[in-house]
């Protein structure tokens, strides 16, 4: 079994790693597991969406999500 | 006493005699408000009230009407952060006019603001940033009554600080602050416009009393640092992300529905993108 989803990043997220890009897994995959693997640390906290909406970090990934993750920004 | 005002023939005869197209220039407003042992923000209320416009905001006209120039001037917008965002915030809101500002910073302005921070200038070091942004707003518009507060927000003093306030606007620096805002907002019942910014990034959305969009964006980041700290702030990011928070303010203001309840708008100026986000 596999699991294809697309990955999209923006902002800060974006510099030293892509926009956007297909990933195949062979077995399920939560948010939570899947940001080691894109090089962005745990304590970097993301505004996460799955196809378009917010979406708990344990959440397990479906074939054909689509992930859009955001940089948490605080500065004034 | 405004009500009496108004059918005081010599004050409206007065105004309308010096009324230039329908536009009070500011020597008139001065000499009514001496002739008639007014403030300036009085005699605005009353030429606002027949019809007529101060002048300064000529080009204002198509934008806002003489009833929604007169709701800013019956409003009070607390800012709180005079900094970054802070400074351009309260330089929006005194050319817009809003009667009452409170200006809210504890912190002096140092060496390091000097890339971004409208008010910081060499002579400006070591001065308090919520006293300088209110004497900036009060040469600019001194029909505007802005009020520094030296003092750093929580949850204990927030609801002493924002009593009154038809709008707050988050223009901190720390994400703990920013939330410690939005629960206050929230008690007292008030529209929370939200701005925050990182290097070439930044997000604007606007809370209305009952919604819990602040803590929804930081979710579990309660001790989070956000990509400011490795990033900072450039001096164009706080510019735009200040413009658009001072747009949402007037839109509350007139009553106008803002386009970012429940949203997120995430601005990325690398690649010119405007993300928005449903929260």
């Amino acid at each position: 079994m596999s699991i294809n989803v697309t990955v999209k990043l923006f902002a800060s997220l974006r510099q030293g790693r892509f926009d956007l890009k297909s990933l195949s897994f062979d077995r399920q995959i939560t948010l939570t597991e899947l940001l080691p693997l894109l090089g962005i640390p745990k304590e970097e906290i993301v505004i996460a969406l799955i196809n378009g909406k917010a979406a708990p970090k344990d959440k397990p990934l479906a074939e054909g999500d689509v992930v859009s993750l955001f940089p948490l920004i605080g500065g004034g | 006493m405004i009500e009496n005002h108004l059918n005081n023939l010599e004050i409206s005869s007065f105004l309308k005699v010096n009324a230039q197209n329908g536009f009070i220039p500011w020597s008139a407003q001065g000499e009514a408000a001496r002739r008639f042992n007014l403030t300036l923000a009085e005699v605005e209320e009353i030429i606002l009230r027949l019809s007529l416009m101060p002048l300064r905001y000529r080009r204002n006209t198509n934008t806002f009407n003489h009833r929604q120039q007169l709701a800013f001037l019956k409003s009070r917008v607390s800012v709180i952060g005079c900094g970054g965002l802070g400074g351009y915030v309260i330089e929006g809101l005194a050319r817009l006019g809003i009667g009452q500002i409170t200006a809210i910073d504890p912190d002096v302005f140092e060496e390091t603001n000097l890339n971004r921070q409208l008010n910081s200038s060499f002579s400006n070091l070591g001065k308090s940033k919520a006293k300088i942004a209110a004497k900036r707003a009060g040469e600019i518009n001194p029909a505007v009554k802005c009020v520094p507060r030296i003092l750093r927000f929580s949850k204990t003093n927030g609801q002493e600080l924002l009593q009154g306030s038809s709008v707050a606007v988050d223009a901190l620096d720390n994400i703990p602050a920013r939330l410690e805002l939005a629960w206050v907002c929230n008690r007292m019942g008030i529209p929370l416009v939200h701005g925050a910014i990182a290097g070439w990034y930044g997000q604007v959305t606007v809370q209305y009393p009952g919604e819990d969009t602040i803590e929804r964006i930081y979710a579990g980041g309660e001790e989070a640092v956000g990509a400011e700290k490795n990033l900072g702030n450039p001096a164009f990011t706080p510019a735009l992300v200040a413009g658009l928070e001072v747009s949402e303010v007037c839109k509350i203001l007139i009553q106008k529905a803002s386009p970012l309840k429940g949203i997120l708008i995430v601005i990325d100026l690398l690649d010119m993108g405007f993300h928005k986000i449903s929260i």
